[in-house]
């Protein structure tokens, strides 16, 4: 599903240039479930932020469901971001302006389906993510945990191929983070292939197999029977 | 989709109450005033089109050149000028003539001064195709003793009678019988009229060998072309026959005539020439008001792109969220360019209102009707229609290109900070408001400041205190000697210190203007302005003589003699004033006697130089012309004015009373500069303060941004002034930079203006500075109160938050 061969990412100012990735190779198959370790600094969101299409390797290939997309314009990405990835960050990053509903809703209307399918598709999401009493409420007026929750719901609501989260658990005490990362694990056992990036040993627990980088290098590659 | 838009839109205006209302309320202020000044520039440009085949009709009116090409040019024309067109040309539908015409009308107890009068011949309601209520325009007043009056005449005089068939009497003399009734005659006519008489009677009073004088002016001559025909070859032609029949006689007098058309439409905001019925609107006025409106609009705009590029970054997360869930760049323009749209049409439903409301006012500013307006208006939908695309492009186009450019990821981190070329870019457009609003204070001063100068010049004479009586024009036979028995009771009975008759006090230019006047011995001939006057003018206006002296009961022979000014004196060709005393001068072939030389004084207003006076002794007026001068000493000037009323109906009864203050009367020549100053310095404030309103925004967004700087700096021992400074720096530069552009601009433009006038002003450097305080203070109180808000906040509050 995703493979990168020699892949860089360098980082230049006028006077400093920093390598943030360093000839990465990997590649992850359809349903794994993959958590990439490491201490700040060492490429962990730089990397997800290229794997999210997000941002462009400087050296290298990438190839995502077969097509190498280093190359590719904004464009392209976009199309292809929008129907095959879902995103989930730390600082849970919903729209302040729209309430929980029409947050959820914002990725499927981009993707043109009508508003009768929007509605039935994102209250199934939102009944499944256990927080469809609180459609009419607004981001601030949730709970961290619930902000993540509508967060996930926004993530998952495309039936994306792929889910990419930052830190998912960074803002949330025990109970919520646990809660979310079982959530990730339910969508990864029904096929979704998840990437996670993290600091917590205890979240890296939940994926079948860890990247530890450092320092812009893979360092190590742990996968669990 | 776009009900996602739409909620998003109106969430964030709610949200971010300072930016909407600082963006509407530009928009709108700037919206209201480009269409209240395009209404003035659409009324002004709208005179006389409301005539069918306006664009055919023409006046005709001719120009006096002597041997040097000096023209004096008339608005008028001489009597047989059309007589000699008339049914001569092909491409001429129809000439009519009219003559003005003033008088005494009465109706019973009913008696008014009427100065909007005119002998019109039947023709003139062909070409110009006013409405009427009743009667028949073509015919009516064919015959002698005939007359169409107005409607706001029909009920002065008849108040709910039917007026039709009914009489009244002109000076007494003359009775007439109304035969028509026409609709009060609209604000935007080039000519007002109130009563049309029968051009019949003019004949009657002039006799009809005035028909043949190529001598006379004031005959106001119209013509209507047919479709399709070339008025300026036209004149060509009319050149030829004055060279061949008319310009050979008046050769030895070594002056020259020519006949000139003038297309109708054109006459509102371009006609300056002797005998206008009114002030014309100048064409420059017109176009300088349309500027400001430009300006003022343009200003909101920036406003406009400041803000929501400065916003932008605020916004930055939710363009980069939307990116990341899928939106690719051209949804988010859409989307943002249906934020601009929202925006912009509030602002010009607000306006729309704004402008409904505001209109009576300012037409009563501007002299304009506000029934001219209708929402049918073609104008008014296209400014419209322009404002709102132009907006829409010119204000949304930059901020949405730089909000949809955004990368998400940079968003994402928090990592957007003020990019260098948005921030120059602001800069630039901040400088640029200031310029304008620089250049516009500086403006407004100098209007003011022209008209207060014009205002308190010496004039030369002194018109304080002194007031004007229209001489009787209902006379009889002992006309002359009650003249003197009303003087002498009214200088011993009332507290009149001084009393003289003349024809034309100061204030407005003497319409009696009179060529065929040479030195004995010179062939020059040259126009001079006529006065008459008796023995007390230059005591009543206290005139000082610069040589010679005045007219004297002591001297008999003073009916031919003469007082010239100074002027007058250079344009006879004397060496100086006293080589002028004791000159003969032929007046129209009577010999006169040079025997003073009054110092030039203003006789209008100081936007003119002086011109050449020739002074007459005429104790009792001139025909219908006259004014009794009266100069007042009492405080208790009501009673005075009073007592002279109540001895002017004994003497002179049937006649009314018709009086006025000569300085009031002086300064109205002043009215239109102050109308145009007046309006000029509301726009002026309007731009200055949609600039203070962007400058409160930014400076806010800049506070917001800066929040945390504040804050530590304060924990680090700052005070408020070292952060109102901090902040207010940013502007004082800018400040400054404009004010270095803005210098030659402002003088550039200033002086062309201010070279219009004969007497002007300096442009002085406070002239410049003033502004400058002005834009320094106005943007230090903005920013005061914003730094002031913030610096008062605890600091911890905005340091948390990491």
């Amino acid at each position: 599903m995703i493979k990168l061969i020699n892949l860089s990412k360098i980082f230049r100012t006028e006077e400093v240039e920093t390598t943030a990735l360093n000839q990465i190779e990997f590649e992850i198959k359809k349903g794994e479930f993959v958590a990439i370790m490491g201490p700040s600094g060492c490429g962990k969101s730089t990397l997800l932020n290229i794997l999210g299409l997000l941002d462009n390797p400087t050296m290298g290939e990438y190839y995502f469901l077969g097509q190498e997309i280093s190359k590719f314009n904004e464009r392209q990405k976009s199309s292809l971001r929008k129907q095959n990835i879902g995103f989930v960050f730390q600082s849970f990053n919903l729209i302040e302006e729209l309430n929980v509903f029409e947050n959820v809703e914002l990725p499927l209307i981009y993707l043109g389906i009508s508003a009768k399918e929007r509605k039935r598709r994102v209250e199934e999401v939102l009944d499944q993510m256990n927080i469809f009493h609180r459609k009419k409420h607004f981001p601030i007026q949730l709970s961290g945990g619930q902000q993540q929750r509508v967060a996930v719901s926004r993530a998952i609501v495309t039936n994306p191929s792929i889910i990419l989260a930052d830190e998912p658990t960074g803002n949330l005490d025990s109970t919520n983070g646990e809660e979310v990362m079982n959530l990730l694990c339910d969508l990864n056992k029904k096929g979704t292939t998840v990437i996670i990036v993290t600091h917590s040993q205890r979240d890296a627990e939940y994926s079948k197999r860890i990247i530890q980088l450092l320092d812009g290098q893979i360092l190590i590659e742990t996968i669990k029977a | 989709m776009y009900k996602n838009y739409f909620k998003v839109i109106i969430r964030n205006l709610i949200k971010h109450k300072l930016f909407s209302i600082i963006n509407i309320l530009g928009l709108t202020i700037g919206m209201t005033a480009c269409l209240l000044i395009l209404f003035y520039v659409n009324f002004e440009k709208s005179y006389d089109k409301f005539h069918k085949n306006n664009q055919q009709v023409y006046r005709l009116r001719y120009e006096r050149t002597d041997q040097k090409g000096d023209a004096v040019k008339f608005a008028s024309c001489c009597p047989p000028a059309g007589l000699r067109i008339r049914n001569q040309f092909p491409e001429v539908e129809k000439v009519a003539r009219i003559f003005r015409a003033t008088g005494t009308i009465t109706n019973g107890e009913k008696k008014f001064i009427e100065e909007k009068m005119f002998f019109a011949e039947s023709e003139f309601l062909q070409i110009l195709r006013f409405k009427f209520v009743s009667g028949n325009p073509n015919s009516g007043i064919n015959e002698i003793n005939s007359a169409f009056i107005s409607q706001s005449i029909a009920k002065k005089y008849f108040g709910t009678e039917n007026p039709m068939g009914k009489t009244f009497k002109m000076d007494n003399k003359v009775e007439y019988k109304v035969t028509g009734i026409f609709e009060d005659i609209p604000l935007n006519s080039h000519i007002k009229f109130d009563i049309l008489l029968s051009y019949k009677n003019l004949l009657k009073n002039f006799g009809p060998e005035v028909e043949q004088s190529w001598g006379d002016t004031g005959w106001f001559t119209y013509i209507l072309f047919k479709s399709g025909a070339d008025p300026y070859a036209f004149e060509k032609k009319l050149a030829a026959i004055m060279d061949k029949e008319i310009n050979p006689e008046l050769k030895p007098l070594n002056l020259r005539m020519d006949l000139k058309v003038q297309a109708m439409n054109d006459i509102h905001l371009n006609s300056h020439f002797m005998q206008e019925f009114e002030v014309n609107s100048d064409k420059k006025t017109v176009n300088i008001l349309f500027i400001i409106a430009l300006f003022i609009i343009i200003i909101a705009w920036v406003n406009y792109i400041n803000l929501s590029t400065a916003r932008s970054l605020t916004r930055a997360k939710e363009v980069g969220l939307r990116k990341v869930v899928g939106a690719n760049r051209s949804q988010l323009m859409f989307q943002f360019l249906l934020e601009t749209i929202v925006i912009n049409l509030i602002a010009v439903l607000f306006s729309v209102l704004l402008f409904e409301l505001l209109l009576p006012v300012f037409c009563d500013l501007t002299g304009t009707s506000p029934t001219y307006f209708s929402w049918s208006h073609l104008w008014f939908w296209q400014t419209i229609s322009i404002m709102l695309f132009a907006g829409i492009i010119l204000s949304g186009f930059y901020p949405i290109l730089v909000m949809s450019s955004y990368k998400p990821i940079a968003v994402l981190k928090g990592k957007l900070g003020n990019s260098t070329k948005g921030i120059s870019l602001r800069k630039a457009l901040v400088v640029f408001q200031f310029i304008m609003s620089l250049v516009l204070i500086t403006a407004t001063i100098t209007v003011f400041r022209q008209i207060s100068f014009m205002k308190k010049q010496n004039l030369g004479i002194s018109i304080d205190k002194v007031i004007a009586i229209r001489t009787p024009r209902i006379k009889d036979s002992m006309f002359g000697n009650k003249i003197q028995t009303f003087k002498n009771e009214i200088l011993s009975k009332t507290k009149v210190d001084k009393f003289c008759v003349l024809t034309e006090v100061p204030g407005r230019q003497i319409l009696w203007d009179a060529g065929g006047i040479h030195r004995v011995g010179s062939a020059e001939n040259k126009n001079y302005q006529i006065v008459g006057i008796d023995y007390d003018f230059a005591n009543v206006f206290d005139v000082k003589f610069v040589s010679g002296r005045n007219f004297s009961r002591d001297f008999k022979t003073d009916t031919a003699s003469l007082i010239l000014n100074e002027t007058a004196v250079k344009w006879m060709g004397f060496k100086d004033s006293e080589s002028a005393i004791g000159q003969k001068v032929s007046y129209w072939e009577e010999i006169f006697t040079i025997v003073g030389v009054m110092k030039n004084y203003h006789q209008q207003s100081l936007k003119q130089d002086f011109e050449p006076h020739i002074y007459r002794l005429m104790t009792k007026g001139r025909g219908s012309r006259g004014f009794f001068a009266l100069k007042l000493n009492s405080q208790n000037i009501e009673t005075t004015i009073a007592t002279v009323q109540s001895l002017y109906n004994e003497y002179f009864p049937g006649n009314p009373f018709d009086y006025f203050f000569v300085d009031e009367y002086y300064n109205q020549q002043y009215k239109s500069d102050e109308q145009f100053g007046t309006i000029f310095g509301i726009f002026s404030f309007l731009a200055i303060f949609i600039t203070c309103l962007g400058i409160l925004g930014l400076a806010s967004f800049m506070i917001t941004q800066r929040t945390k700087e504040i804050s530590v700096r304060k924990v680090l021992g700052a005070n408020v002034s070292g952060l109102l400074f901090l902040i207010a720096k940013e502007f004082l530069l800018l400040i400054v930079i404009s004010f270095i552009i803005a210098i030659p601009i402002s003088y550039y433009f200033l002086n062309i203006w201010l070279n219009s006038f004969a007497n002007r002003i300096d442009l002085s450097i406070g002239l410049f500075i003033f502004p400058l305080f002005i834009a320094l203070f106005l943007t230090g109180i903005t920013i005061s109160i914003l730094v002031l808000n913030a610096a008062k906040q605890n600091p911890i509050d905005n340091l948390r938050y990491e």
